[in-house]
């Protein structure tokens, strides 16, 4: 016995403070009970020395608490935990080691119950049972509930029995957590937890899933806890990697929304199920920016919205929470809950038209949504802008809808195209009347221009000869070896000088502009700092009135202000220029430049949001990775920016904060960064610095410099002539995200037609009109080579029409020949005594001739397919050309008619179109109307080669709308195509043609109410079968021998033309 | 020298005699056209809207507004003009103008004189009146 005492009452035990400290209180109690607390530590001590240690360390307190009868059964248990079979000595240390004076009321029923519940455990698995005492041991305290601790131990023995064998593990990994989760996790989620991690295994590893419990749930109410994981079971089953990702980001996203909305946005999804769907993977990580972006005050009311939606179309959810902030933005309280009562009985009818509905896809949502809105946009107003536009500037225009408003529209590329950019919608201020207002303003304006020579400037410009005219202008500003800032503030200066130049001649642009100054100016000052392309828009407001205002913007300085609009005051005098302009835009820029290089910054690379704005990009940015962590809830932000004296300085970092609470996805901006917000502000105290007068070393540059410059300050002049002097005045900047999609072509968005939700998905297609580069012109000559004998004939073809143009006029009174058949019944009359008429004439009357007509070539991938030579030959011709493909006949065609048709001098059009998916439709220019066949048009017809899909719907609506600002009496569309209409995404089933020819047949129509007469030709032998569903019968043709598509083309145009 | 048939009488014309026509080309031109032999037979001048300070002094002159106001109308002449065959199927007439001259002279408002008597006058399709009534806001003020 003494041999065994001493193996575990050993001096190490003794040597150590707790071991030592126990073994004097056991003395203390006596040596009665001392031996008896020796005694049960020797018998311990026969299975494990280690164990009897434990036990002995906590002994004597636990005697001293329970007394003698409850030590007995602490004892016992133990011991029985100790002697389960297999031994599970791991757990009865644990159960020995745990300090009764730490449990609270009753320790001992809390321990009874503890030890209890372990052997249960230990009857599914004695390892569990081991795991389960060593990772709750440490929780056995007065916060830990019996009731916990017994949900816990039952979720975890819950697992053993899933996923056979394997279930051993989960059931491991789930006690192994217990540190964390067991105190975090409210215990009627306990079983959710397991259950969630049970329905990810194996795709997710126990491991995985266990240890990384989300921290964030630690504070949430049971239910949401609860909620949660329902989602996290309900998605595992259709997409365990969606499921996963809602369980480890989504606690994390929602942290910055508010309990009560938290709460009840979880309720909506858990009800939700399983038909949520994959969209939640996307949705979760920015579930909480996107309901902050909802206004407080309206947050429950659209949740509650939602929870109705949720209960009769769960599927749509996720659309409808994503649609929420845009909703909120464009549409009061009242509206919101009619949206989504018609958008309840559409999910009714078609759970497909709901799903569109609430994402904001279709036509109809989007009509709802503004019913009754005060905004004016440039659907409904593009008629009456276009006539406009025609009447101040004298020529027609095509309008480009712009996705933000800005007071300043962009410079366009290609004027000669005639075609400019409004926005598509303003909504700024209160009445449909004043928004309306201000697209008449900016219609005005951009008249101005055309009245104005915006585009006039070549030779200062140093104009490429290759371009198009007026393109000069577009290329200078955004030469990436120009300031970033330039294209905006020349903007900025040349608005100044169209719109004096259009107040002295019309009264109604003065007063306007005061009118528009006034209102815009009183409501953005109410913003604490707005994003860039506003800055500047109201710098634009300031100039229109001089500075004349009582709505004084709060962030900007006066006297920097005033030194900003002195520098634009001389273009106010009626013979300023367009170069003027531009020259006080760059001296601007390069004034700010320098003032940022003064800091020790480059404006340019220091953040790349800043060239975003600048060119107008719409702009991501991260809303969690945020220095300060994430943003405070709704309920805890301030409602204001904090109001401070305006003397004291503007500090940037305040300002970002609070304007980071808008950030709306139509606001388009973004926030300055406090380090630009200082530049900023550094560059506008580098302009103070600089009033003062005039240096006479400045003459070099040209009188107009030289007046702009001696408005600035005369210790930087030197520098900033030698800014403006030296080419190489600054760093080369990082290219423009802006530009580097130039080569895309300016962007158009359409909508397309779904047969499925019977509506239209509004602004479905995003569409790039890209100029073509042309080949040396080759292929147009030998195309012509090769159809030698054929050009003459389509000539004389053409030469026919001419007579036809003529028409037989009867009926007249005097004319250049009878008209037997009136003069026999007249003759008759005579006979009978009746009044003869005396319209016996007829005469040919000629008509004048005004067609327009647009080919739309079909640019797809399958034109590539080479040609069986009719003579039977092996493919490649007498030459050793390549063989012909069909985009080549197409080509040549092309090449014969565009000939024939620019003798005859009919307006035409040659536009080619591919692309791939919904967001990359693509239209490339070969002949625009405006433009003669020039050798580049003839390269650039050579330059057509197949590329990739048939998105046939959205390039007839694109052409179509370039066909709007044709002024032709008749309009013709002659589309050449090869198959049907294609693409990866036309329609949810790749593998039906339904939805293409479906959406392309309501396209066609679209073009005859728009009285544009479509007429289709293909190659494709199985024509028949769609062209019937997309077309009238007389407004298509299958060619059946691709090899005489040459031949009758010409045939083709002439009747349609002519009919 | 004009022969009737019918009478078996020759006239002849007074050394003085001077035929004048007048016809809109373009406008039912099919019913009035002029025969080419008819045509060769007269000497041509061509009247088409008189330019801007011209119509100005004939509005001045008609209706007694002062030249200024005149010139105003004579612009919103000229603007609306561009329309013609996109929109509208006839420019809006000098008479029109004078018309708008004589409103405006008798205290109606530029606004409602023009839209009575250009915008309403000349077209009946609502889009075209509006956009009409936009450049008679640019030119006049609201």
């Amino acid at each position: 016995l003494i041999v065994i005492r001493n193996l575990w009452l050993s001096p190490h035990l003794l040597d150590e403070p707790a071991g030592a400290a126990a073994h004097r209180e056991a003395a203390e109690l006596g040596a009665d009970i001392h031996e008896r607390i020796l005694a049960v530590g020797d018998r311990l001590a026969e299975s494990s020395a280690i164990l009897a240690q434990h036990f002995y360390q906590n002994a004597p307190a636990t005697w001293r608490r329970l007394g003698a009868e409850g030590f007995d059964a602490w004892v016992a248990l133990g011991e029985r935990i100790a002697g389960a079979d297999p031994i599970s000595r791991e757990g009865a240390n644990a159960f020995f080691s745990v300090r009764v004076s730490e449990l609270g009321e009753e320790p001992l029923a809390k321990l009874t119950a503890w030890g209890e519940t372990a052997l249960r455990v230990g009857e599914a698995s004695n390892k569990l049972a081991g795991l389960f005492l060593r990772n709750t041991a440490p929780l056995m305290n007065a916060a830990t509930s019996t009731a916990a601790i017994d949900a816990w131990a039952a979720a975890g023995t819950g697992l053993h029995g899933q996923h056979g064998w394997q279930g051993e593990f989960l059931a491991q990994a789930f006690f192994n957590s217990a540190a964390q989760v067991l105190p975090a996790l409210s215990p009627s989620a306990f079983r959710l937890w397991a259950g969630a991690g049970s329905a990810l295994f194996p795709k997710v590893r126990e491991r995985e899933f266990f240890a990384h419990f989300p921290s964030q749930i630690g504070g949430w109410p049971p239910d949401d806890q609860a909620n949660l994981m329902r989602i996290v079971i309900a998605l595992a089953h259709s997409d365990h990697r969606v499921a996963y990702e809602v369980y480890r980001q989504f606690p994390a996203s929602l942290a910055p929304v508010p309990p009560a909305a938290r709460a009840s946005l979880l309720r909506v999804l858990a009800g939700g199920g399983n038909k949520l769907g994959n969209a939640m993977g996307d949705f979760a990580p920015v579930a909480g920016a996107i309901l902050r972006q909802i206004p407080a005050p309206r947050l429950a009311a659209s949740l509650a919205e939602v929870e109705r939606l949720a209960q009769r179309c769960p599927q749509a959810v996720v659309s409808a929470l994503r649609s929420l902030p845009r909703v909120c933005d464009e549409a009061d309280a009242e509206r919101v809950g009619q949206w989504f009562a018609i958008g309840l009985d559409l999910v009714s009818e078609s759970a497909r038209a709901g799903l569109a509905y609430f994402a904001l896809e279709s036509r109809t949502s989007i009509n709802v949504l503004h019913r009754g809105s005060t905004a004016a946009s440039l659907d409904q107003s593009q008629g009456l802008l276009r006539k406009y536009l025609q009447m101040m500037s004298g020529s027609p225009a095509g309008i480009r809808p712009m996705e933000r408003f800005s007071l300043r529209p962009e410079i366009e590329e290609f004027p000669g195209e005639r075609e400019v950019a409004l926005p598509s919608r303003i909504d700024l201020l209160p009445s449909h009347e004043e928004n309306l207002r201000l697209y008449r303003l900016l219609a005005a304006h951009l008249a101005g221009r055309r009245l104005f020579g915006t585009y006039a400037a070549h030779a200062e410009l140093a104009a490429d000869p290759a371009d198009p005219p007026g393109r000069a202008l577009f290329r200078y500003l955004t030469d990436d070896r120009r300031p970033a800032l330039l294209e905006d503030l020349f903007t900025l200066a040349e608005g100044v000088r169209v719109h004096c130049a259009m107040s002295r001649i019309y009264r109604g642009i003065a007063s306007e502009a005061g009118w528009v100054a006034d209102k815009l100016l009183r409501a953005w000052c109410e913003q604490p700092a707005p994003a860039r392309s506003r800055r500047l828009d109201t710098l634009f407001a300031l100039a229109l009135v001089d500075g004349d205002t009582v709505h004084w913007p709060p962030w900007l300085d006066r006297e920097i202000g005033r030194s900003l609009l002195d520098l634009l005051r001389p273009l106010r005098d009626a013979e300023a220029s367009v170069v003027d302009s531009l020259r006080a835009a760059e001296a601007i820029a390069a004034a700010l430049d320098r003032a940022a290089a003064s800091i020790g910054g480059d404006l340019g690379e220091a953040d790349g949001s800043f060239y975003d704005t600048v060119a107008g990009e719409m702009i991501y940015y991260d809303l969690y990775d945020d220095e300060e962590g994430p943003p405070p809830p709704m309920a805890e932000a301030p409602a204001e920016a904090p109001q401070r004296d305006d003397d004291s300085p503007v500090q940037p970092r305040d300002m970002e904060l609070a304007l980071s609470e808008e950030t709306s996805e139509e606001s388009g901006g973004t926030p300055l960064s406090p380090e630009e917000l200082e530049r900023l502000l550094q560059s506008g105290a580098d302009l103070r610095i600089r009033q003062g007068g005039a240096d006479e070393g400045v003459e070099g540059l040209g009188l107009y410099i030289t007046d702009l410059l001696g408005k600035m300050p005369s210790e930087h002049l030197e520098e900033l002539r030698k800014l403006l002097g030296d080419p190489e005045r600054q760093k080369r900047r990082p290219p423009r995200r802006w530009l580097e999609r130039s080569t895309d072509g300016a962007c158009y968005w359409y909508d397309e037609w779904d047969y499925q939700i019977a509506d239209y998905r509004s602004r479905w297609c995003q569409l790039y009109e890209i100029g073509l580069d042309g080949d040396s012109g080759e292929f147009f000559q030998t195309a012509l080579g090769d159809h030698a004998d054929l050009l003459p004939e389509v000539r004389r073809q053409f030469q026919r029409i001419r007579p036809e143009m003529y028409r037989t006029v009867r009926g007249l009174e005097d004319g250049d020949d009878f008209d037997l058949n009136a003069a026999v019944g007249a003759r008759i009359d005579a006979r009978a005594g009746i009044a003869p008429s005396n319209r016996l004439y007829v005469a040919r009357k000629r008509e004048e001739r005004d067609v327009a007509t647009l080919f739309l070539v079909d640019m797809s991938a399958s034109t590539d397919e080479p040609l069986v030579e009719p003579a039977g030959g092996n493919g490649s011709r007498a030459d050793g050309r390549p063989p012909r493909r069909i985009i080549d006949v197409t080509k040549e065609t092309l090449a014969i008619m565009a000939q024939a048709l620019e003798e005859i001098g009919d307006a035409f059009a040659i536009y080619g179109f591919s692309g791939h998916g919904r967001e990359q439709v693509e239209m490339y220019r070969v002949k625009s109307f405006a433009e003669s066949l020039t050798p580049s048009v003839k390269a650039r017809l050579g330059a057509i080669e197949p590329r990739r899909s048939t998105r046939m719907g959205t390039a007839l609506r694109h052409a179509v709308e370039r066909m709007a600002a044709v002024s032709a009496r008749s309009k013709h569309l002659i589309l050449l195509s090869d198959g049907f209409p294609q693409d990866f995404d036309y329609g949810q089933d790749r593998r039906s043609n339904l939805y293409g020819i479906r959406d392309t047949a309501v396209a066609l129509r679209e073009a005859e109410m728009a009285g544009v007469t479509p007429f289709c030709i293909t190659v494709d032998k199985a024509g028949h079968d769609y062209l019937r569903e997309m077309c009238d019968e007389n407004r298509y043709m299958v060619i059946d021998d691709i090899n005489a598509l040459p031949r009758e083309l010409p045939k083709i145009y002439q009747r349609v033309v002519r009919t | 020298m004009l022969p009737i048939d019918k009478k078996g009488e020759i006239l002849e014309a007074h050394p003085d005699f001077l035929l004048v026509i007048s016809y809109n080309p373009g406008y039912q031109s099919v019913l009035k056209d002029l025969k080419h032999s008819t045509r060769q037979r007269f000497v041509t001048i061509e009247f088409d809207y008189p330019p801007r300070d011209k119509e100005a002094q004939i509005i001045a002159h008609e209706s007694g507004v002062d030249i200024d106001t005149a010139m105003d109308l004579a612009k919103l002449g000229e603007k609306v003009r561009h329309l013609k065959a996109s929109g509208l199927e006839e420019g809006v007439s000098t008479r029109l103008l004078i018309y708008a001259g004589q409103l405006i002279g008798r205290n109606i408002p530029p606004r409602r004189a023009c839209e009575v008597a250009v915008s309403k006058s000349l077209t009946d399709d609502a889009e075209s009146q509006r956009a009409i009534d936009e450049v008679v806001c640019t030119i006049f003020g609201n």
